[in-house]
């Protein structure tokens, strides 16, 4: 029998260790005892901090010898991260010390897009910005400042804000993700906040295309939540993966059931149409929390079908597996699976909402918790609270200021539901508009011409804006467009704070700080809008009175500190204790003094309170009628609008249209977690470990399923251009049996390794829900052609 | 990683101080003491029990290791010298456990001791909250629902219960009970014909129900902060408590010993037993002309704390018995008073039997090497049971005193 590749491989490691074991035993270093002259150990330190590459905001631990980070590992006082890291974090130490980061307040000195640079000093790069935010606010149209801003929950989005405000600019934009679960949470509950899942306890996850595993709010969250083998309730937590392709995420699950892309609104109604015909559903829990389940008459005594008539009706198990392509016994195990769990949770993932029905089929999907009460329930979605920091200093307003907030924002959102793309609709508006209807932009972790789906538009807004300030610590695609840069420091140099996303239901405010000396010739973004405020003087000064950010954050504490819950961050023994104190109603106070609060929050990266109040109705709705709505009126309402004729929960499977003879396959972008932020130029090693793919390396790839790629006449790994109707890029074609026929799956992040660039989403046919505004993903068809 | 200091809570530390002094006030042959005897800081002993890695071996709520016992479920009950004895008696299982998983043996000073013993007493003051299905059927059966409402269902003669939602510990629902306790017991022995009784933890289960059902919307949870016993014995005073149950609650004519009526109840059983006697206690009151106390914000928690503790700073101790358990425990063979040859130190010259946690903290800290010495003697490790670790606590301490004294002579 012939030894395998793997074989041998593993072979000539294992030798290769037993060799040097032996050697290393006998070898006497040359260094050793011979007392190289002014050599000695270095001096070692651990601090904690957190990660601020993705909204994930783990906990991170720094190795710092001789004052250099040398190591990044996770927090193990995090309570969501739990000492873990994702090679994302880890590959941070390579951002710190990248050859590429500007090491300068730069002024642009050729055309735009040129890279042609002049040094400055920071006080004149801050001149220079307060000077022209002076001068616009004179001439009186201080909303012709605006903000584009990348994902930065926390004290920074508050800073930026309360600096808007104060200086009269309705025009923050924000640049980040949105998943669309906020607006169904708005619908249904009242809350307008991403539900939090307590997949600790849950005993069954039934995830809908979230990618708990890759890019999810928080892929450690699930990793930690499924390291231990039991649930609440002594019984293994079940996860099955609903998916359009057998991700890594389906890779970890007990279970995997393929669907066809936009489908997973239906499925979740075959789902619940098993739940209310079996009597599975938590009938009390409907009866005494739950408005819209059963028919009702309405003013006019016209009898108007609730939940249980549409479902019944429209979702036979029948008519959805023709639909999602899941065999009827499949449906109906999952749901009884579902039912008998003790703690079931429906998690919805972003392939849920990025489809034109994403909103309802979102609905659909959530529809199945509340069926089931997992809601304010444990093991199920809960709505967690931000963490009690004390608010910034009281907004001055002045009367030039408060003239440029009532002009109103430039592109105000024209959605129903949810915030849209606001960046997008920005970059339209300014293209669109009047000239100087933005005078100055400021880049903050922003990169439009990277990641928008429709870059064009926006190299158009660029044009139009007389002045551009990135606070890029690296040259970036839209950075280059810049007219000035003022350089942030690097995450591991600056003081910051790291609220975790919704996702993770209870509150976590972590602690960044320095871990090394500041990088001379940058500074903190925090810092220089706080000096631009000073400069600027009047209300804005007055609305920021901080020294210093860190200033800043240490004030916010005492929130927390006064808040008479929570602790700071600690092992899992103590986690624990506080939970479990917490829910029996009492609190220990640890610290007399704010001073020692405050050291110790920082010291082990921050505060958190492990317990949320599971009677508290408000936990459950805030809706007018104090109960979670089925059929919420406000959607039926937008319906009428621009629903094309569509009703709550029918027609969720409008998507599945057909490709043509031109382009046959439909197109599945998805997010991989080490990739998707677009720093991949910046931590070339991270496209060693993108996906399933043990050989796929350094080349952009998608996958086709065998059948299609024999259809194609292509072989393996050969290199093709995909093609859509609004572009094409060239990628590897791998042959994978997890995708479906029909389907080509692309990730996104990636490029080649000479730059050329590979965004499967700048193919997308643009088109978006209209309840929401949030991008198809699924809805554009592709050809592929031999490169 | 080092952490940094934590400044450790002191609040309970004088209250403790002063029960602590009563126990020694209560030796009758013994002078008292102007020092503290034992001052434990529970917080600060939780720090110590996971600092020190406690939780490697132990647990509490079942949260921690598994190869000792778990502290919420033993502790409470048993006096100061109690758990000593506890402790000492487990120590040749403890040093073996230790020893096989290669863990260094933990060695306190006494204020540590007396942290860690007090917070393993405190854990215990902790209830865990109710079941609200039970409670939904104690609302019912014990006809509090016929005058209360609770998430708008139920009577209407007395107050909405819901505003009790924002507790979740029992303590805020008991002390309402109790204020209202004798006009309520006597209308409703006069319209129900029954008198209402609480056992078990049947106001924990009802508080749990309030919480589950209550309607009351945007709650600001309140979470109590740890009672303070030393409040609660000052307004036992206060309240008049001390004429009926005596300065230590150890009972008159009037009343009876609480420490035995509180002995291993939790919180919301004693609670229970509180509201089951008002009545009673309201018609002895006024016919002492005593005035039927009223309990506001955490008075209730710090008296029920008092009470909690006063089995824990049990006083007394016998001498002789001390002197008995000392020879009959084969202390003698090593710890010669007085007469060479010394294996283990003569105790009447040590500062450790002085206090109870001196003499404990000692024993503790040595405990490895008297392992090694009476294992290699071949003899049968001591165990002490009942009230042996305190009378031998008082005998020894009464050497030093008497070396001391007739030193003092000389």
């Amino acid at each position: 029998m012939g030894s395998t590749r793997r074989q041998f491989l593993w072979a000539m490691g294992a030798t290769a260790a037993s060799v040097g074991v032996r050697w290393t035993s006998d070898v006497v270093w040359a260094a050793q005892g011979s007392g190289d002259p002014g050599w000695s150990p270095g001096t070692e330190r651990f601090v904690n901090s957190s990660c601020l590459v993705c909204p994930a905001r783990c906990g991170i631990r720094g190795r710092v010898v001789d004052d250099r980070l040398v190591r990044l590992t996770g927090n193990p006082f995090h309570p969501m991260s739990r000492g873990g890291l994702c090679p994302r974090g880890v590959a941070g130490v390579q951002l710190l010390y990248h050859p590429d980061r500007i090491s300068a307040p730069c002024r642009r000195v050729g055309a735009r897009g040129a890279q042609a640079w002049e040094e400055i000093t920071w006080d004149d790069a801050l001149g220079q910005l307060g000077a022209r935010l002076q001068s616009l606010r004179q001439r009186g149209q201080p909303e012709a400042l605006a903000l584009l801003a990348g994902y930065c929950a926390g004290s920074m989005h508050d800073l930026w804000q309360q600096f808007l405000q104060s200086y009269g600019s309705p025009n923050y934009i924000a640049d980040d993700y949105d998943d669309g679960t906020a607006a169904v949470m708005e619908l249904m509950h009242g809350i307008g906040r991403s539900p939090g899942y307590d997949l600790e306890r849950a005993g069954f996850v039934l995830s809908f295309g979230a990618p708990l595993f890759e890019a999810w709010w928080s892929p450690l969250q699930a990793f930690a939540a499924f390291a231990g083998p039991d649930g609440d309730n002594g019984a293994p937590t079940r996860f099955v993966q609903v998916d359009t392709r057998f991700s890594r995420t389906a890779a970890r699950a007990h279970d995997w059931a393929g669907i066809r892309p936009g489908t997973f609104g239906v499925l979740a109604l075959g789902i619940a149409y098993v739940l209310i015909r079996d009597e599975l559903y938590d009938a009390e829990f409907v009866a005494r929390h739950v408005s819209g389940f059963e028919d009702v008459a309405d003013a006019g005594g016209e009898r108007r079908e609730g939940y249980r008539s549409l479902v019944m009706r429209n979702y036979r198990t029948e008519e959805v597996s023709a639909v999602t392509g899941v065999p009827v016994g499949r449906i109906t195990s999952l749901a009884r699976a579902f039912a008998e769990a003790a703690h079931p949770v429906a998690v919805c993932g972003p392939d849920v909402t990025h489809a034109p029905n994403g909103l309802l089929a979102a609905c659909a999907v959530h529809s199945l918790n509340v069926l089931m009460g997992s809601v304010s329930r444990p093991g199920g979605v809960l709505f967690g609270n931000e963490a009690p920091l004390a608010p910034l200093a009281a907004p001055v307003v002045d009367p030039r200021g408060r003239a440029g907030l009532d002009r109103g924002p430039l592109a105000p959102s024209q959605t129903p539901f949810g915030r849209g793309d606001p960046a997008m609709r920005f970059a339209g508006a300014v293209a669109a508009g009047e000239a100087g209807a933005v005078d100055t932009l400021l880049l903050y972790y922003a990169n439009p011409l990277a990641s928008a789906l429709r870059r064009q538009v926006w190299e158009e807004a660029l044009q139009r804006i007389p002045f551009i300030v990135s606070f890029s610590p690296f040259h970036d695609e839209t950075t280059a467009h810049a007219d000035l840069i003022l350089p942030d420091l690097l995450a591991y140099e600056r003081w910051q704070d790291a609220p975790t996303p919704a996702s993770y239901p209870y509150p976590v405010w972590g602690v960044v700080r320095p871990l090394v000396d500041p990088h001379p010739g940058a500074r903190h973004t925090g810092d220089a809008v706080l000096a631009v405020a000073r400069q600027l003087g009047g209300s804005v000064a007055r609305s920021l009175p901080y020294e210093s950010f860190e200033t800043l954050l240490k004030a916010r504490a005492a929130g927390l500190f006064a808040t008479r819950r929570g602790m700071t961050l600690g092992d899992a023994f103590e986690l624990r204790h506080q939970q479990q104190m917490e829910e029996r109603g009492w609190w220990l106070p640890e610290h007399r003094e704010f001073e020692a609060f405050w050291d110790e929050a920082v010291d082990r990266g921050g505060w958190t309170d492990p317990f949320i109040d599971e009677t508290e109705p408000a936990g459950l709705a805030r809706t007018s009628s104090g109960r979670i709505e089925l059929l919420p009126a406000r959607l039926l309402e937008a319906l009428a609008t621009v629903g094309e004729g569509r009703t709550a929960y029918l027609d969720v499977a409008a998507a599945a249209a057909g490709g043509s003879d031109d382009f046959p396959l439909r197109l599945i972008p998805y997010r991989v977690s080490t990739l998707s932020s677009g720093t991949l130029p910046l931590q070339r090693w991270l496209a060693e470990t993108p996906g399933l793919f043990p050989d796929v390396h350094w080349d952009p790839w998608i996958e086709v399923a065998p059948t299609t790629a024999n259809t194609l006449g292509f072989a393996n790994d050969t290199m093709v251009w995909v093609v859509s109707a609004h572009g094409r890029y060239r990628a590897r074609l791998k042959v994978f049996p997890g995708t479906a026929p029909q389907n080509v799956c692309a990730p996104y992040g990636l490029r080649h390794p000479d730059g050329e660039p590979a965004n499967p989403l700048h193919l997308l046919d643009g088109s978006s829900d209209p309840l929401t505004a949030l991008p198809n993903w699924f809805t554009t068809f592709v050809r592929l052609e031999r490169a | 990683m080092k952490r940094a200091p934590r400044v450790l809570r002191s609040r309970l530390s004088s209250v403790v101080a002063g029960l602590a002094g009563a126990w020694l006030a209560a030796v009758p042959s013994l002078p008292a003491q102007s020092a503290p005897l034992f001052a434990g800081d529970p917080i600060a002993g939780r720090r110590t029990f996971i600092e020190g890695r406690c939780v490697r071996c132990h647990a509490i709520w079942g949260n921690g290791g598994t190869l000792g016992p778990d502290f919420a479920m033993v502790g409470a009950g048993r006096s100061l010298a109690q758990l000593a004895g506890m402790f000492w008696n487990h120590t040749p299982q403890m040093i073996e456990t230790v020893r096989g998983r290669g863990f260094e043996w933990p060695t306190f000073t006494e204020s540590e001791l007396a942290n860690i013993i007090s917070y393993i007493y405190y854990v215990k003051l902790f209830d865990a909250p109710g079941d609200p299905a039970l409670g939904q059927r104690w609302f019912v059966d014990k006809g509090c629902a016929e005058c209360h409402s609770v998430g708008g269902t139920g009577g209407r003669i007395g107050l909405p219960l819901d505003g009790y939602a924002r507790y979740i510990a029992p303590i805020a629902l008991a002390q309402g009970l109790w204020n209202h306790g004798p006009g309520m017991q006597e209308r409703q022995s006069i319209q129900q014909g029954r008198a209402l009784t609480f056992s078990g933890r049947e106001i924990a289960d009802l508080q749990a129900f309030i919480r589950a059902r209550s309607t009351l919307r945007n709650r600001t949870l309140i979470l109590l902060q740890p009672p303070d016993p030393g409040r609660g014995g000052r307004l036992f005073a206060t309240k008049q408590c001390v004429r009926c149950h005596g300065p230590n609650g150890r009972g008159t004519s009037w009343g009876p010993d609480l420490r035995a009526a509180t002995q291993q109840l939790r919180v919301s059983e004693i609670a229970g037993r509180l509201w089951n006697h008002s009545a009673s206690m309201a018609v002895a009151m006024r016919a002492r002309g005593i005035v039927f106390p009223q309990f506001q914000g955490s008075e209730m928690a710090d008296v029920i704390a008092f009470l909690y503790y006063l089995r824990f700073y049990d006083t007394g101790g016998d001498v002789r018995n001390g002197e008995r358990v000392f020879e009959a425990k084969g202390c003698a063979a090593c710890h010669r008073i007085d007469e060479p040859p010394q294996v283990g130190p003569d105790l009447s010259q040590s500062e450790a039997p002085l206090t109870p946690l001196g003499l404990a903290t000692a024993m503790w800290d040595h405990a490895p090497a008297m392992y090694t010495q009476i294992r290699s003697a071949d003899v049968e490790w001591p165990r002490f049971e009942g009230e042996e670790m305190r009378d031998l606590s008082v005998y020894l301490r009464s050497l030093v005193l008497q070396r001391r004294a007739a030193a003092g002579r000389r």
